[in-house]
Parts: structure tokens; C-alpha cells; sequence
């Protein structure tokens, strides 16, 4: 027996003092300030012991090279929530055989700007998290950090799948066989190109390593593209669509909002307004940047809010100039009970954003425009033109 | 329809998209519909589940196949009032059909598949300063504490109904919740009963029994945050010395417990987070209700049997890259107080501890070592020679909870009288991921005749410490809930290492390499001077039928180190995970465990022992010796659609080799059998090598819509 500890406690001895000899080098470290899980400001998190003050608090986001990729790092206000342990809400099936990484609360989203061109690219983010990016920092290529990876991409091109056969059945009334290939064919080489679901994760305490590989970017992640982050609650059981009940808008696997403070939904106090997204932090450089940006939508219009990404560098993209962050070190990021920092620039009020829903005058001049820039046939031209003047 | 059509369909399909949440007045339906298939080579028929066995006419099976459907619904009434509830049927027993017709089975709401209207909630959201929302009706109650109002179970997360008020007042950084719960008439009181008398009308009072939680959270900036709670619990029943109607009736306390807390955790400094928590319960039981025999009519209960008080305290540290990058080190001390009584705390899915506490010690697998009788209705519960695959989930209850469960999942245990500190350290090197864990623990219960030695253990223990099983130290075969020994000196290490790592092959391989070690020992009775009360000639019990072919050594001939207990656990093992397709993850475990244990001499049986210990009964096993157990094991997960499918599938096979020890000159020595058999009070053991194998299987699906 005594030999058996020796042994245990002589391989952890010598074990642990080789740290730092695989050190990889820092990319580039992007602070949040604490305190500022609360979305546009009202939001608490689900009446349940995983969630406490702090749990899903991004307070920074780091990326470094690794073997053949590079390794993001997000460190959160507290320990994240191993699922070893716990049930699940169908079936009490141990949790951590659905969650195998490590987490199950929380999705990060990195929405990345890799050519730093403004209106360059993407605006969208993934259903459910209820914001678009700023088109300042419209991006190319996106990380979902999420529990389930596998499940979370399967039920995303699921999705897209269902949009774009309702979409081509609009149009032509019926979809055969081979559409239906090409769809998906194409929704596979799509999500493929611009999305990817890290499966090599680590979690140690308040931190959580992800792996991207280098195939994904093209190389390893650079410090002067632009990353719009959002931090969303993991719904990892995700109600499915196959008896879909009660029809309404898809979420991929992020929690969303009720009034008051319920189990399974981030709460609403303050009288808060309950179209506010779900998203319950974003890496920002103040808190009254986060809460701005989050803030500036409208339910009516309809307008998402739009989250304007950050660099680590700094760089301007070509049309604009993007916020650049602290760099480590720098003076510390103002805290929730700190006054308010100097507010960020971000994009004014009512305007207009790619991907909101806008009045049908707004939108033919934008589809006149997209065909007088040759970016749509006649054919598509008149296909949308149609679709726009039919909700008239 | 080319790339540019996809980019720009999505953005018209984000355009599109309303915001998520429902309108007013609409009501949302939700749900799922769940398979669960059992496989098993122990041919046992029962519940749907591999462990049901304290249920009063339930039994666990390992075979079957049964599908349940739950529909939710939610409603935003306005903007201040959300209602919500659960439509569900449970499973129909073992089979797929009721083609048995209606018979008993299926009156039984357990498997009956009768839908029925569950969890009905209403959550108010006034709009005043004061007060956030309002919650009437069901809650699991998971917003306070395992230690004093804790989180119920899932199985009971629709049970429990109550009030539940919650605010804030941010300009002071607080937030507060109050709460009334219904109590359990099941099981949360003394003899599991929280009434002095079920069967008579006029005795009979529950209605009002609740118990009353108030919770202050303040977090005046990010890196800090307190928390204080209290609890009182009160049992309420009708006061008997009142008998006169006409002005109504009184009522009296049964039982009240209190609890108080305090929690706070501070995590300013660069590398370490710091939090603590302290907990005082005090708990007041009319100790005549009990009969005082310690195997009496108190023996099985939830709650002690007399009134006592007690504290609970953690600290934790968590220390990150202080010395070395990637070196993170976690830290806990803890005691948790041998009367520390709290009525509500959790039963099991919390976990207090940060050790991994007695995983890997083959709990309370019931494999009926040493007679392996089919008619022994003992050794058909339990889940087997396989017991739990799942993490030790450690809680502050008298009631650890393990009914109903499957051997995927985790396994409850309590922790009552515990001491003891744990340290964790976590280190990271390029793709290999290492943890370890070092536990010491002491305890509270070390004790000689339940800290009366000079009255014996009947009069000592009494009706005060529930034995229940009263095989908590007996160590493997142990029991889960019975948390006091009458004699015990123990002291127990644990030391656990695991390394992840990801084998860059084809689509990548997770690699986990682990090795865990317990070393648990007890000393018993440790004056001689005592021997002769702990053992005075089994049982305690009348009409219990003792092994004829054992002669009683009455106080072990004086020999002190002959009860003593020692028992070596270890645990190897790998597992192997790889994508074998998008939609299909597999996992390969490979585990060999061992046991070497010596449990006193043939004429060592548990110190109050009762009708446990018959062959037949098969409750308490003769279990000195070494023991062998490999495991594989298979793990599939697979998503299609909208459907997920899942699996774990054992195969088990070892062996028992009985060891045999007797007193000489007053110590412990060797036996050589010279016979086929050797005569213990707990019948006459082979000397021959036992083999022992399982095989077991459990699949689902779900489909949740």
C-alpha cells in the first residue's frame, strides 16, 4: 500500500514541473470587463444552483498556437459546471454521456472578420441568439463553442436545410429528390467552410480551452481580425422540430428569456423589455458599450441589435475603424459597480442593418441595388421581387 | 442555388425571424417521448429501473422495454403572469404492450400509463419595486442550497409544491428569496413519517407540515459575494391533550429543525479564489415516540431519533497558475458534524464534496458472494455485481437516494460525520490533460459505543442514530444511508490520478487513463474492556435463526485487533472515444478493480447485528478476501434528426477468493481452512474460489419535440 502511494505521488511530482515546456505562443488576449453578465441589463440568470452571479461572465478571451491549429481560451466569473454528476431533463439520462466536454451551460459564438472589410461578409449569427454583427466587422468565419457539437451542427443544417427547401418549394412549388441533395450538399459544404463546432475542448476551473485547426482558417488565428463574441445559456436538451407542436422560431440550443425569474430561461427583472436578446455577455471593451449595443434593436421594425466586433490590434477594417481593446496589462476594464466608462462608437441608432427585417420600400431599393451591383441574376431579381411584394 | 444564394437566403431567413418569444395569451406546447430498453443476465423483471428496492412493493429489474411521454405547456398569460405544467405517463412495466389487460400492474401509478397532470405552476411578475416574481406551485427548489433547502431529485421534480417569492434591491447589490415548500409525507420525518400515527383518523395530521426558507444573496461587486439562508421546518400535528372540538383543535411540534448558513465567496485576487460556508442545524424530536433498542423502531429512519445540534463548514481553494502555467490547484476542508440534521437537504444530484469519495468500491452491488441464492429476495435488489457506474455524488442526508436509477447513473452517498480535506490538482501538457486527487478523511463517528461506552452500544446508540442498514463500515456490500457504526476508529486516504488525451489518429481518439486507490481502516472496538458488549453472541434479535454449525467467541477472547477492518480498493482502467461517424460517437472502457479486504476474524459480524445476517437473507455477506472484477464496457451516442439514441452495454467477470483469520494469544492470525467450509456467524463460507460475471445493457431514445 505504501509503495502504491510512493508511486502515485512520485509520478505526480515529477509530472507537474515540466510545465511550460510545450508553451505556445500568445496571438492575443481581449479583456471583458466583470460584472457585466446581464445582457442589455436586465437579464438574471434561470432560478437553478449551476447559475450563479458570474457563471456565464466572459472575462476574456485569448487565443494561442497549438499543434496544427490554434487553442481560443475564454475564462469565466466562476467555475464552469462540469456535467459529471448530473441527469438530464428527459429520461435523467446522465448528462455527461450527452455533454462529453467538460460544460453544459453556457455557448460561446465567435463571429470572426477575417478580411477587415466593412459590409464584407456575413452579418447574421446563429437562430436563437436574436443580434446580428455590426456589418463593420461582418464576418467569414464563426467558432461555436457549444456542449454538444456534433448534435448543435447536425440540428443547424437541419435547419437550413428546412429554409432553403421552403424557400425553393416558394419558388417552384415542389421540390424533387436531386433539389433536395443539392440542398444539403450545399448547406454541408456551407456550415464546412464558414462554421466550425470545436470537439477538442479542456476545462480546468474558470477556463475553458477550445481547439480550432488551422484547416478551418487557413493558418493560425491572427490579432488583427476582428472577433464578435457572444456568451448565450446552453439549452442542450434542445426541443426538436420533428413533432414541432407549437411552431415558432428555431433557436439553436440557446436558452431564451421570460419574465420574472424562471428555471429553464433566463429571467427578466426590472420591468425589463422582453424582446431583449438572449445573450447574456458579449466581449466588449465597457460595460456600457455591451449594454448599448445589446439594447439597440426594435421588436417592431423589426431590427436585431448589432454587436460590433473587436481586435486585438486594433486595426481599422478598410471602410471604418473597428474599437480596439485593451491590451493586456492596460488599465483595467471598469466594473458593474464602477462608474460607467467612456461609451464605445457604435453603430447610431435606426439605422438600417443587413439581415434585419425592413420595410418593403427599403428592401426593393436594396434588391435594385444588389442587381445594379451584378450581385443577383434578373432571375433572382425578380424571384425576391416577387417574394417581398407578396407581404404586401 | 449557388453559394451567394445561400449567404444571402440565410440573411433574408435572420430577416425574417421574429423574436423568439411567445405573444400573450399563447400557449406553447413542448415535450418528449422516451424508450428505455434493459437488458440483463440476472433475469429479473420488476421496474424499469436496475435499482428500486426500498419502495414498499417495488423491485428493480434488469430486463424490459418501455416507452413514457410527457407534454409540457406554458402560457404568457399577460405580461405579468406565466402558467405552465407537465402532461406525463410513466412506464408500463416491463413490456412493450399491456396486453396483460388491466391487472394490478397497471393501477400502479409507477407504471401505470396513465397520463397525469403534473408540476402546474403560475409565475407572477407584478412590476413592483420590490418584489421580481412570484412562483405558486411546483419547483424543484434549486435556487438555495444542498445543505438546507436543497434541489429535489428529478424523478420528484414535479412533487414538491409551494411559494416561492423573489426580489432584489440592486442599488444595495442584494437579492432575496423566500419560500414555503410543502413537505414530503413520504419520507421526511422520523421512521419516515411525518405524522405520529398514519392509520388513525384522529391522529393523523400532515396538511400542514412545511418547510420555511428565507435566502439574502449580496454581491456589492463581481469578485465577491455572501449569501446567508435560514430554514425551520416544522412537523405540525394535532395536539392530543385536546380533544375537545368546538373551539377548534391545537397542534403541536412533532419535530422542528433549523438551519442556518452562511456562504461567501471572494475571487479578487489574481490566482486565487477563495469561498467558505458555514452551517448550524438544530433539531428537536420527541425521543418517545422511539423505543430506544437501537434496532428498534427508530432503527429505520431518515432523521435521528432524539433531538441534537451541529455545524457543517467547507472552505475551498482554488489556486491557478501560481508556480506553474497550467497548474491549477484545487483545495477543500470540510466537516460535516455527526448530528448535523437537516431535514431538506439534498438526496442525491448534488454533490458537496469535491473528492471523488467511494467510487470504485463496489457499492452496495448486492452479488450474494457467498451463497448466490435465487430465491433471496436481497439478492435479487441492488443493481448487481456491477454496481453503479456513475460518480459518488456525496450528500448531507441520512436519506441518500438511489432508488430508482439505472447503473449509468450516479450513485448517492452520505457523508454525515465526515472530516477531512481533499486537494486536486489539475495540470495541462500540450494534449495531454492530468488530474489527480488526494483525500484524507477522519470522522465524527469514531466512537465507542456511540461515545457511551460505559452504557454499551444498545443504551449508548439507542434510538438516536438510525442503523438503517446498518452496514456502513462493512465496506464493500456496504449500504449507502446508514452513517453511524455503534464501534468505530477509521481513518481512510484516497488517491486518484487520470490523464486525458487526444491521440491525433484518423478523426482523433480521446484517450483517459485512470488509476484510483482507497485505502480504508477501521479499528472497532478499541478497549478491550469493551469487546464483550460489542460481541456478546449474535444477533439482536429474537427468534433470529444463528448459524448452528459457529461457536460464539464471546468478546473475541479478549483480542482487540481481531475486529479490525482493512480494506484496500484499486481501480485501473482506460476508455477509448472516437467519431465514428457525424452523427454516431463511441466510447471503449476497459477496467480491472480489485478489493483486498480483511474484515476481522470468523468471528466478526456486524456489532448489533439482527435478522441481517442469515444465509437466506443474505443482507450482510461474509466478504474477507480478494476480490477481482474486469469490466467492458461500450458507450454509444447517436443523433439523427431530431431523434437521439444512446447506450451503455458491460460485460463483468472476476472472482472471490475467501481469506480466513482467527484469534490467537490474543492476536489476529492466519486460518487455514482444512475443510470445504469455515463456520462464521454469518454461515459456513467456502473456502473455493467463487466466479462471479454480469452482463448488462441499457438503451434509449429520445425524441424531444
Amino acid at each position: 500500500m505504501t509503495a502504491k502511494r510512493i508511486l502515485i505521488l512520485t509520478f505526480a511530482l515529477v509530472l507537474f514541473p515540466w510545465a511550460g515546456s510545450l508553451e505556445a505562443s500568445q496571438i492575443f488576449r481581449m479583456n471583458d470587463p466583470q460584472g457585466d453578465d446581464f445582457g442589455a441589463g436586465d437579464l438574471v440568470y434561470p432560478n437553478r444552483p449551476d447559475f450563479e452571479p458570474g457563471s456565464l461572465d466572459l472575462e476574456y478571451l485569448s487565443a494561442r498556437t497549438g499543434d496544427g491549429g490554434t487553442w481560443f481560451r475564454a475564462r469565466m466569473g466562476r467555475p464552469i459546471q462540469s456535467p459529471v454528476g448530473r441527469v438530464g431533463n428527459v429520461g435523467a439520462e446522465p448528462l455527461h454521456t450527452l455533454a462529453r466536454n467538460g460544460f453544459y451551460t453556457f455557448n460561446i459564438d465567435i463571429y470572426i472578420d477575417t478580411d477587415r472589410i466593412a459590409g464584407s461578409g456575413r452579418t447574421d449569427t446563429l437562430p436563437g441568439r436574436l443580434v446580428n454583427v455590426h456589418r463593420e466587422t461582418a464576418w467569414e468565419k464563426a467558432v461555436i463553442l457549444t456542449p454538444r457539437p456534433q448534435v448543435a451542427r447536425a440540428w443547424y443544417a437541419m435547419h437550413l436545410v428546412d429554409v432553403y427547401e421552403a424557400e425553393l418549394r416558394a419558388e417552384r412549388g415542389r421540390v424533387d429528390r436531386e433539389d433536395l441533395a443539392a440542398i444539403e450538399a450545399r448547406v454541408e459544404e456551407d456550415i464546412a467552410r464558414q462554421f466550425f463546432f470545436p470537439d477538442r475542448v479542456r476545462v480546468r476551473g474558470r477556463e475553458i480551452d477550445f481547439f480550432v485547426p488551422d484547416e478551418f482558417f487557413g493558418g493560425p488565428a491572427s490579432k488583427d481580425w476582428a472577433y464578435t463574441a457572444l456568451v448565450t445559456g446552453a439549452d442542450i436538451e434542445q426541443a426538436g422540430r420533428v413533432l414541432n407542436i407549437s411552431p415558432g422560431a428555431f433557436s439553436l440550443m440557446a436558452m431564451q428569456i421570460a419574465p420574472g425569474r424562471a428555471t429553464d430561461r433566463f429571467g427578466i427583472i426590472n420591468r425589463g423589455d422582453i424582446n431583449q436578446p438572449p445573450v447574456i455577455d458579449v466581449l466588449a471593451p465597457t460595460i456600457e458599450a455591451q449594454r448599448r449595443a445589446l439594447a439597440d434593436y426594435d421588436a417592431v421594425a423589426p431590427r436585431l441589435a448589432a454587436i460590433q466586433g473587436v481586435s486585438p490590434a486594433g486595426r481599422a477594417s478598410v471602410a471604418a475603424a473597428a474599437v480596439p481593446m485593451p491590451a493586456p496589462g492596460a488599465a483595467t476594464a471598469p466594473r458593474a459597480s464602477s462608474p460607467a466608462a467612456p461609451a464605445a462608437p457604435l453603430e447610431p441608432a435606426g439605422t438600417p442593418l443587413p439581415g434585419a427585417r425592413r420595410s418593403v420600400p427599403e428592401r426593393l431599393r436594396t434588391l435594385n441595388a444588389l442587381r445594379e451591383e451584378g450581385l443577383i441574376t434578373e432571375t433572382e431579381y425578380q424571384q425576391l421581387r416577387r417574394r417581398i411584394l407578396s407581404e404586401l | 442555388m449557388n453559394r451567394r444564394n445561400l449567404i444571402l437566403a440565410a440573411a433574408v431567413g435572420a430577416a425574417l425571424a421574429m423574436p423568439a418569444h411567445v405573444q400573450a395569451a399563447e400557449i406553447e406546447w413542448f415535450g418528449s417521448v422516451y424508450a428505455k430498453f434493459l437488458d440483463g443476465d440476472r433475469r429479473l423483471q420488476g421496474a424499469l429501473y436496475n435499482n428500486a428496492e426500498s419502495t414498499p412493493g417495488e423491485s428493480g429489474g434488469d430486463q424490459g422495454q418501455g416507452i413514457e411521454f410527457e407534454l409540457m405547456f406554458r402560457s404568457q398569460v399577460s405580461n405579468q403572469v406565466e402558467i405552465g405544467g407537465r402532461l406525463k405517463s410513466r412506464f408500463n412495466q416491463n413490456f412493450w404492450t399491456n396486453f396483460g389487460g388491466f391487472g394490478p400492474e397497471e393501477e400502479d401509478p409507477r407504471s401505470a400509463q396513465y397520463v397525469k397532470l403534473r408540476g402546474i405552476y403560475a409565475i407572477i411578475t407584478p412590476g413592483y419595486t420590490w418584489i421580481d416574481s412570484a412562483t405558486i406551485g411546483s419547483n424543484d427548489w434549486g435556487m438555495f442550497d444542498p445543505l438546507t433547502q436543497g434541489k429535489y431529485r428529478y424523478i420528484d421534480r414535479d412533487n414538491a409544491s409551494g411559494l416561492l417569492f423573489q426580489g432584489s434591491i440592486p442599488d444595495a447589490n442584494l437579492r432575496w428569496d423566500l419560500a414555503r415548500v410543502s413537505l414530503p409525507r413520504l419520507f421526511a420525518g422520523p421512521r419516515f413519517l411525518t405524522t405520529r400515527d398514519p392509520n388513525d383518523p384522529a391522529l393523523s395530521y400532515e396538511v400542514q407540515d412545511a418547510a420555511y426558507t428565507g435566502q439574502l444573496r449580496w454581491t456589492p461587486n463581481p469578485d465577491f459575494n455572501a449569501t446567508a439562508i435560514f430554514t425551520y421546518v416544522d412537523d405540525d400535528e394535532i395536539d392530543i391533550s385536546d380533544i375537545d372540538m368546538r373551539d377548534g383543535q391545537n397542534t403541536t411540534s412533532r419535530y422542528t429543525n433549523r438551519v442556518a448558513a452562511l456562504k461567501a465567496d471572494y475571487s479578487g485576487f489574481n490566482a486565487i479564489d477563495i469561498g467558505g460556508s458555514f452551517y448550524w442545524a438544530d433539531y428537536s424530536f420527541d425521543s418517545s415516540e422511539c423505543d430506544g433498542n437501537i434496532n428498534g423502531n427508530c432503527r429505520f429512519s431518515p432523521l435521528l431519533g432524539e433531538g441534537a445540534d451541529d455545524v457543517a463548514w467547507f472552505i475551498n481553494l482554488d489556486i491557478a497558475d501560481v508556480l506553474i502555467p497550467d497548474l491549477t490547484i484545487g483545495l477543500q476542508a470540510f466537516h460535516v458534524g455527526a448530528d448535523f440534521m437537516s431535514v431538506q437537504s439534498a438526496r442525491r444530484e448534488s454533490d458537496v464534496l469535491l473528492m471523488d469519495g467511494w467510487m470504485s468500491t463496489w457499492g452496495w452491488g448486492r452479488p450474494d458472494y457467498n451463497t448466490g441464492n435465487r430465491f433471496n429476495g436481497n439478492a435479487r435488489a441492488g443493481v448487481g455485481y456491477g454496481g453503479w457506474n456513475g460518480e459518488t455524488q456525496q450528500v448531507v442526508s441520512l436519506m441518500a437516494d438511489n432508488d430508482f436509477t439505472d447503473f449509468d447513473e450516479p450513485y448517492a452517498h452520505t457523508v454525515h460525520g465526515y472530516k477531512g480535506i481533499t486537494i486536486v490538482p489539475q495540470y495541462r501538457l500540450g494534449s495531454w490533460e492530468f488530474k489527480g486527487e488526494v483525500s484524507y478523511l477522519d470522522y465524527d463517528t469514531n466512537w465507542q459505543a456511540c461515545g457511551s461506552p460505559e452504557l454499551g452500544f444498545r443504551a449508548g446508540c439507542g434510538s438516536k442514530y438510525p442503523r438503517n442498514e446498518g452496514t456502513n463500515s462493512w465496506g464493500l456490500g456496504g449500504d449507502y444511508r446508514s452513517a453511524y457504526s455503534p464501534y468505530q476508529d477509521r481513518e481512510t486516504w484516497f488517491y486518484g490520478l487520470r490523464a486525458d488525451y487526444f491521440l491525433d489518429l484518423a478523426k482523433g481518439v480521446d484517450v483517459g487513463l485512470y488509476y484510483r486507490f482507497i485505502d480504508d481502516e477501521d479499528r472497532r472496538v478499541t478497549n478491550a474492556a469493551y469487546l464483550a458488549d460489542a460481541y456478546d453472541g449474535f444477533p439482536d434479535a429474537a427468534g433470529f435463526a444463528l448459524n448452528e454449525d459457529w461457536v460464539p467467541n464471546i468478546g473475541l477472547g479478549g483480542c482487540v485487533g481481531c475486529d479490525d477492518r482493512k480494506a484496500e480498493y484499486s481501480l485501473i482502467g482506460a476508455s477509448f472515444g472516437y467519431q465514428l461517424h457525424p452523427d454516431l460517437y463511441g466510447t471503449i472502457i476497459l477496467e480491472q478493480y480489485k478489493v483486498d479486504l480483511i474484515d476481522g476474524t470468523t468471528d466478526v459480524a456486524p456489532v448489533g447485528m439482527a435478522f441481517e445476517a442469515s444465509n437466506d437473507f443474505g443482507w450482510i455477506e461474509y466478504l474477507t478476501g480478494d476480490h477481482t472484477k474486469n469490466r467492458i464496457g461500450l458507450l454509444f451516442n447517436y443523433f439523427l434528426s431530431g431523434v437521439e439514441f444512446g447506450a451503455a452495454v458491460d460485460w463483468f467477470w472476476g472472482d472471490y477468493k475467501a481469506k480466513f483469520y482467527t484469534d490467537q494469544n490474543g492476536q489476529r492470525v492466519r486460518l487455514i481452512p482444512t475443510g470445504d467450509t469455515v463456520a462464521t456467524p454469518m454461515g459456513n463460507i467456502s473456502t473455493d474460489k467463487v466466479d462471479l460475471e454480469q452482463y448488462r445493457l441499457k438503451a434509449f431514445m429520445k425524441v424531444s419535440f
